[in-house]
């Protein structure tokens, strides 16, 4: 056999691995992660390349923590860990922002704006920010956790949370949970009067 | 007449005692390798035209998401493209390792498999992230194929991958510190790449495309270091524009297809000096900001260095006078320093002086493209000044009619004098 293709066969196999490679930490985050229910309100974009999503805009994402840098900070995107913990409800928060990555609890890598030096984090972007679902569903989805307006004045949306596994800084979203009801059983099973978003959306009108 | 047709035609020639044998010989080698090509051209055509479709149409099925599968059986299905465009390649480089069709089909269907795998191991599970990320992934992924089994199909998309990732990095995180680093080393090692298909079809069609991604890949990119963009930055731009058009020189090999280094560095060239015609452009000149100084003192230092070495076998203002437009640039910026109108007036200058230049050079070797390249030149000068000049309509009208007749005058002179002279033969 050819040199050439003696080597072609372990670019084949470096080729493998690497999509193998991220299947198999998202599995073990997936099988041992610890599980944290984030809220959030989805908004229908798509992928050139990967398809049809829907992306996630945390509450947690929100809110007033200290900076890691407080003081040394010049305007521009910095890098940080968000120490999580949980509310009286049950869903997910940051209770800090710091440096390294702590040695005990959960925690997840997160990016943040500085606006010069204010030592105040208001805003910042989780390391996951979409679900993917079938092509045709991802409108559906938005307009589900959309206010009708219909009758004159605006109903109130159906909650909705991510559920997300954590193990050692990785995340992975194992599902959308809309009205306590994951989205697959939505959209395979729409109910006829379950809201009036609900309804008019997934009965097309 | 094409290069196939003249191989067909030397046993004619020679009997007709237009050729000796020996310089049909000499011809029959030269164009030797494209005329066995030939035959096979087509077939390549549609090889790399199929896998290109059959993996984008893996791409877009695959989009679909597919919700009614389980997971581990769309984690399988991810790999089906990938193990498919490996066996075809490795059976290529085993069994029809001289066979271009197989070599490009099949790297072609490799690195779409390879695209559409990551893309399905995303959405499965819902790994977010930017367009920036999976396209590094891809190019990662699609690296190898340059050289196993040495794909110039793959060598294309790789390029315009690894550009448009370093132009979204840079873009949309413009006013964060994000610099696409990872564009130098994936450029970089495409690079003996490039440098072994040019010894090995430097002649070629395929290497003037070659040439075309690899100018706009290492043109584009490296203007995507700079922290922000003054009037300072151009220099920069405009110095290694001109390298750009020295490339044939500095290769000195003749019949080398590097004409697509001096169309894009001549076209950048031009458009920089359209832009810094005008007054406004100079006025507000900054010197507070000297971060990308250094940067912009590399990529003029590579301008020089490229000029000297190309001095050796260039005489000033040879073939095109782009190389010696940096020149005319750095003398109106430090001009423009202190007076912004005398530095616009001195691109205007360099403008004509470019344009008459470059008909000069078409007239004297029989160009007509060439010859009407410098008029363009000299005519967008001219035009150009309609904006920024307060010229009443009766004299604008002449000049539109000046420029107008001396394009059809020169045009009509080159095609009588070619005529003369083919007459004459």
């Amino acid at each position: 056999m050819p040199r050439r293709v003696i080597l072609f066969l372990f670019v084949a196999a470096a080729q493998l691995a690497v999509p193998a490679w991220m299947l198999v930490g998202h599995e073990r985050v997936r099988k041992d992660g610890a599980v944290f229910l984030f809220r959030t309100a989805p908004v229908d974009p798509r992928d050139p390349f990967r398809g049809e999503y829907v992306r996630l805009n945390f509450e947690a994402q929100q809110g007033s923590w200290t900076a890691p840098d407080a003081g040394t900070m010049e305007y521009g995107q910095r890098n940080a860990f968000a120490l999580l913990d949980t509310d009286s409800l049950g869903y997910a928060r940051i209770t800090a922002l710091v440096d390294h990555a702590p040695d005990n609890g959960p925690y997840l890598p997160i990016r943040y704006w500085t606006m010069g030096d204010e030592g105040t984090v208001n805003s910042l972007e989780l390391p996951f920010d979409r679900y993917y679902l079938e092509e045709g569903d991802g409108p559906k989805t938005e307009a589900l956790l959309a206010p009708d307006w219909s009758s004159g004045s605006p109903s109130t949306p159906l909650p909705a949370h991510a559920v997300v596994r954590i193990l050692h800084g990785q995340a992975v979203i194992t599902d959308l949970v809309v009205g306590e009801r994951s989205i697959h059983d939505w959209l395979k099973d729409p109910p006829k009067e379950a809201s009036p978003a609900a309804t008019s959306v997934l009965t097309g009108s | 007449m094409s290069e196939p047709r003249i191989t067909q035609a030397l046993p004619e020639l020679v009997r007709e005692g237009i050729l000796s044998a020996e310089q049909a010989e000499r011809i029959r080698v030269r164009y030797a390798p494209d005329a066995l090509q030939g035959g096979g051209r087509l077939l390549l055509v549609f090889a790399i035209l199929g896998s290109l479709l059959v993996g984008l149409g893996i791409l877009l099925i695959i989009a679909h998401n597919w919700d009614d599968l389980s997971r581990g059986t769309r984690t399988a299905l991810a790999f089906v493209p990938v193990l498919l465009g490996q066996g075809l390649v490795w059976y290529g480089m085993l069994r029809k390792p001289e066979v271009t069709a197989w070599r490009e089909g099949s790297a072609v269907m490799l690195a779409c498999g390879l695209c559409a795998c990551v893309s399905l191991i995303a959405q499965i599970h819902h790994i977010g992230g930017a367009l920036d990320g999976y396209l590094l992934t891809c190019s990662l992924l699609i690296l190898p194929l340059l050289y196993l089994p040495g794909s110039f199909c793959v060598s294309l998309i790789y390029l315009a991958m690894i550009t448009w990732y370093a132009w979204i990095v840079r873009f949309e995180h413009f006013s964060g510190s994000d610099r696409p680093w990872w564009f130098i080393p994936l450029l970089l090692a495409a690079l003996p790449y490039y440098l072994r298909e040019a010894r090995r079809i430097g002649t070629s069609t395929v290497f003037w495309w070659l040439s075309l991604f690899m100018a706009l890949s290492v043109g584009f990119g490296s203007q995507l270091f700079y922290a922000d963009w003054s009037q300072a930055h151009a220099l920069g731009v405009v110095a290694l524009a001109g390298a750009f058009t020295l490339v044939p020189w500095l290769h000195g090999r003749s019949g080398m297809r590097t004409w697509p280094w001096v169309l894009v560095g001549g076209a950048t060239m031009l458009i920089t000096f359209c832009v810094f015609s005008f007054r406004p452009t100079w006025e507000g000149m900054d010197g507070e900001e000297r971060v990308d100084w250094p940067l912009i003192a590399a990529f003029t230092t590579i301008g020089i260095i490229a000029y000297i070495l190309s001095s050796r076998v260039r005489r000033p203002f040879e073939q095109w006078p782009y190389p010696e437009g940096s020149a005319l640039f750095l003398i109106s910026f430090i001009v423009g320093t202190f007076s912004p109108a005398l530095a616009a007036i001195l691109m205007n200058i360099a403008l004509l002086v470019l344009g008459v230049f470059t008909v000069k050079h078409g007239t004297e070797r029989g160009s007509l493209r060439r010859m009407n390249l410098g008029l363009t030149i000299l005519s967008a000068t001219i035009f150009m000044r309609f904006f920024d000049s307060d010229l009443n309509f009766v004299v604008r009208g002449l000049l539109f009619i000046g420029v107008g007749v001396g394009f059809l005058f020169m045009n009509l002179r080159m095609v009588r004098q070619r005529n003369k002279q083919g007459h004459a033969a």
